[in-house]
């Protein structure tokens, strides 16, 4: 029997949750994309790119940071063919936000902010009902 | 006694033996996988009185289940249990022991895992794998024999060899779709390259490449956008299942997201469920605009030449998700790709076909200007200085007249080069073109154009020419609109190295006689003072449309 996984397309509808990229745009959203796009080719599942971006932020702001993210997002995507995502941007406090967006997900990636004082993935790590993959900000 | 017949247990009595046939039968029928997958499960539940029955097909990567059609599970039944399983427990155990399995009691068994809420109990299982070509496509899973029994070895035969069979049905029902859909493909890429380099008007190749991506891609919307020169993206052309679906050309995409994607040169899947929020603007407005839910797959695909893109190509499809899209991702790619290629090409052809033009009016006009004027110049000095020398006033007058007109005639030919050069200058296939476009708003429906030859060659189709063409096609245009009823016209026009073809044709109620043929009399007449001719030929094919041909002969008089 091969094993061998195909590079591309092993996206099975409706057979996984979804893996959730959880983007701030602290400027490491391309490396948080990066991992979930591994990880959704992994698991053949839906990549949901969710920024959260703070409440109080001007249309114009928001719109700049939901390019920013987007352009990250798709600059990860970069020769993966075939795998279903969705674009989303959503205000609020990131943690709650995720751990709300991730119910029923496969996977949440986001990036680890230990060092920021933030201290989300952490939070996420401790109350998400899904397996959360933190991405050293080094490698972002 | 068991009978040994290619490595397959036959089961003992003629009567399973004949209910297996059936079955083997049954499991052929049907020509598309779903509908085969469907038999297979249903013959299997029948052929061993199972209640319940299942066919989990394996991922690519055999480390679970992708898809999992069910026989004896009510629709309430199997929206209480939600999310298909993924093949853990029982299920996984025959993922990874592909051999098969029966048992008396499911729960018992050291791997079981239990079922989910909303699972009907389940007692005696018979699980068997089905091979495709050696190797395991997926697993029959049969639960519940009919009274309460449990399976036998005879119904553990019998489902082996319907197996066997299934796997091959299934082989059948995937080369027949690869090889469909294969063709569907490479004929879209041939006629979406042809339609654009016949000198098809840009308009109706670009109608020609969204339909043929439609059908290739079995979606309901096919649309594609060109970034213009300031880098804007526009529909120019889309078609859908939806009417709506063409009503979205013209319309910009401003959302700054589209050019993220054109410039990264990469294909986008997007898929949003039922229930999520319509954040997603980039499709979703899209998508609504031309009659499709909100929700459900979309392909963005940048339309790549070397390190650049020149548009998107975008394909929607209905409500849910499908495996389609997914297929259909890689081809599109190339599809785009290639008509980006072939964009350029065309383009490529009609700018040289111009350019043409352009440096054949620089010629004349350098000639004019370096030799005529010269002479014109020096003639003009010659009359002057003999004018000094010639006696009589009269001479001396005439001279005087003759240097003036010269002066003129010189300013005349400086105002003609100084016209050559102006840029603006319609150059004819523009301008037929443009005439034919202009008919989209009587006729309810863009004409479409094929020039083949270099209408805007000024040698080979003079001015007189010009206008005859265009008299013809305006002429022959609004009689289509004014009175057969079509839904489609094209224009063709035919030049080579002697003539000047061109036909115009629709798909109206044939020819209806007015009493008023003034306008094509004139026409007539047109054609017959260059040496050629008028025909009209009604009803073209199944008792319907009209074609009228009209030609004329570049150089009817052997002037050249």
């Amino acid at each position: 029997m091969s094993t061998v996984p195909s590079r591309t397309v092993p996206y099975q509808p409706g057979l996984s949750g979804d893996v959730v990229a959880g983007l701030l745009n602290d400027g490491h959203a391309e490396g948080v994309a990066r991992a979930a796009v591994g990880e959704a080719v992994r698991r053949g599942a839906r990549l949901r790119f969710v920024q959260v971006v703070d409440e109080g932020l001007s249309a114009q702001e928001r719109a700049d940071a939901d390019q920013a993210t987007f352009r990250a997002a798709v600059r990860a995507l970069r020769g993966v063919r075939g795998i279903p995502c969705r674009f989303e941007v959503v205000t609020g406090d990131p943690t709650p936000t995720l751990l709300e967006l991730t119910r029923g997900a496969a996977a949440l990636i986001v990036g680890d902010d230990q060092d920021t004082g933030q201290q989300i993935a952490r939070r996420c790590i401790a109350h998400a009902e899904c397996p959360v993959v933190t991405v050293p900000f080094h490698a972002a | 006694m068991h009978e040994n017949l290619h490595g397959l247990r036959m089961p003992r009595s003629a009567d399973s033996a004949a209910t297996l046939l059936g079955a083997v039968l049954d499991v052929g029928r049907g020509l598309q996988l779903p509908d085969v997958l469907t038999h297979i499960v249903r013959s299997a539940c029948g052929l061993v009185g199972a209640h319940y029955g299942a066919l989990g097909v394996l991922r690519p990567d055999g480390q679970g289940l992708m898809e999992f059609v069910t026989e004896g599970f009510s629709r309430e039944m199997v929206q209480r249990i939600g999310s298909p399983p993924v093949g853990r427990g029982i299920l996984g155990l025959l993922i990874s022991h592909p051999e098969p399995l029966r048992l008396s009691r499911l729960s018992e068994h050291p791997s079981a895992v239990g079922m989910p809420p909303g699972h009907p109990p389940m007692t005696t299982f018979l699980g068997a794998p089905i091979r495709v070509r050696g190797e395991v496509f997926g697993n029959l899973y049969l639960t519940d024999k009919v009274g309460g029994l449990d399976f036998t070895d005879d119904d553990e035969a019998l489902i082996v060899a319907l197996a066997t069979a299934a796997g091959m049905a299934i082989d059948n029902a995937r080369m027949l779709h690869n090889a469909r859909s294969g063709r569907q493909w490479s004929d879209a890429l041939r006629e979406m390259s042809q339609a654009l380099l016949s000198g098809r008007d840009q308009r109706s190749a670009l109608s020609m490449l969204v339909e043929r991506a439609q059908q290739a891609a079995e979606a309901e919307l096919a649309a594609v956008a060109l970034a213009g020169e300031d880098g804007q993206l526009v529909i120019e052309a889309s078609t859908g299942s939806d009417p709506r679906a063409r009503l979205i050309v013209g319309t910009p995409l401003t959302e700054p997201h589209w050019v993220t994607v054109l410039d990264s040169g990469e294909p986008l899947l997007l898929l949003s469920r039922e229930g999520e929020a319509v954040t997603d603007s980039l499709a979703a407005q899209l998508r609504e605009a031309s009659g499709l839910p909100a929700h459900g797959q979309t392909a963005i695909v940048p339309m790549t030449v070397g390190s650049g893109s020149l548009g998107l190509l975008v394909v929607g499809w209905g409500e849910g998700e499908s495996h389609t899209a997914y297929d259909a991702a890689e081809p599109l790619k190339q599809y785009a790709d290639l008509a980006a290629v072939t964009l350029m090409a065309a383009t490529a052809q009609h700018d040289r076909a111009r350019m043409i033009v352009l440096e054949d009016r620089e010629r004349i006009a350098r000639d004019m200007h370096d030799v005529v004027i010269q002479r014109l110049f020096a003639t003009g000095l010659g009359l002057q200085s003999a004018s000094r020398v010639a006696g009589h006033p009269f001479v001396q007058g005439r001279l005087a007249e003759a240097v003036d007109e010269l002066d003129l005639a010189i300013k005349d030919i400086r105002a003609m080069i100084f016209g050559l050069h102006q840029p603006g200058t319609a150059v004819l296939s523009d301008e037929l073109v443009e005439l034919v476009e202009s008919f989209s708003d009587p006729l309810g429906f863009a004409p479409t154009v094929v020039i083949d030859g270099n209408l805007d060659d000024s040698t080979a189709v003079d001015e007189g020419l010009r206008l005859d063409l265009l008299a013809v096609v305006r002429e022959a245009l609004s009689n289509v609109a004014r009175h057969a009823q079509a839904s489609s016209a094209e224009v063709v026009s035919v030049l080579d190295r002697v003539s000047l073809t061109v036909s115009v044709q629709d798909d109206g109620i044939g020819f209806v006689d007015t009493g008023r043929r003034s306008g094509l009399a004139n026409l007539a007449d047109r054609a017959r003072l260059r040496g050629g001719d008028l025909a009209l030929r009604s009803p073209v094919r199944d008792n319907r449309g009209t074609t009228v041909v009209w030609s004329a002969l570049l150089h009817p008089k052997g002037l050249r």
